[in-house]
């Protein structure tokens, strides 16, 4: 299960061992902002397809394995509502070097926010939200 | 035949609903089931950039709808 409604904690999700044959070990968070394009963000939701988002995700981790060769990735959403400074998706990707950890890593996380059906939305201090469509590559 | 058509965030609020079933001619395909769907509500989305799913895959607009399918209309995603 890749998908959560729980508070991530990043101890305890770097807590797992790795396998003794892998030297780097990338970790990724993604972190709610306080502010996006201007506007002061009090909280988000995300919105998710479930089933489908599960199998997607299953995908992109195969894809990033296949591709770099790291030997295990580890990823982890939040969906529902969060609060600013709350930890919204976590991954960990840990292979024999590093240079296959790193780019495991931001592959898992470019692609999520490509292909797997979560919708983010923000509210914001005024009590106005609106959808986040993602145009750039941040 | 039914199909369930289910709807996420900017589309939810569109249509004030999460999901429905609806009635289509036999051999109609995705596309063809948009055009139906969103009758109304031409303009109200830039309808270019939604993706489709049928049964939890992703899907061309020219794949032929069967009968029990459940079909996802799915906005840009921003998961991250």
């Amino acid at each position: 299960m890749y998908l959560t409604k729980d508070s991530i904690e990043p101890a305890r999700f770097v807590s797992a061992k790795t396998a003794p044959h892998c030297g780097g070990v990338d970790v990724f968070f993604g972190v709610i902002r306080d502010y996006n394009e201007g506007k002061s963000v009090k909280e988000l939701f995300y919105d998710c397809y479930e089933p489908m988002a599960e199998k997607e995700i299953a995908k992109v981790i195969e894809r990033a394995k296949s591709e770099t060769g790291v030997h295990e990735i580890r990823v982890l959403h939040r969906i529902g509502r969060l609060r600013v400074g709350e930890v919204a998706v976590a991954i960990m990707a840990s292979g024999a070097h590093r240079q296959e950890a790193f780019a495991a890593c931001r592959q898992v996380i470019d692609e999520i926010k490509q292909d797997v059906p979560i919708w983010k939305k923000e509210v914001y201090e005024d009590s106005t939200h609106d959808w986040v469509v993602c145009r750039h590559q941040h | 035949m039914q199909i369930k058509v289910l709807y996420f965030a900017q589309l939810r609020d569109l249509f004030g609903i999460s999901e429905t079933t609806l009635r289509m001619d036999d051999g109609i395909s995705v596309g063809q089931a948009l055009d139906e769907i969103i009758k109304g509500h031409e303009d109200a989305v830039d309808w270019a950039s939604v993706r489709f799913a049928v049964n939890e895959e992703f899907s061309h607009k020219s794949l032929i709808l069967r009968d029990q399918d459940t079909l996802v209309l799915l906005p840009p995603v921003s998961g991250g």
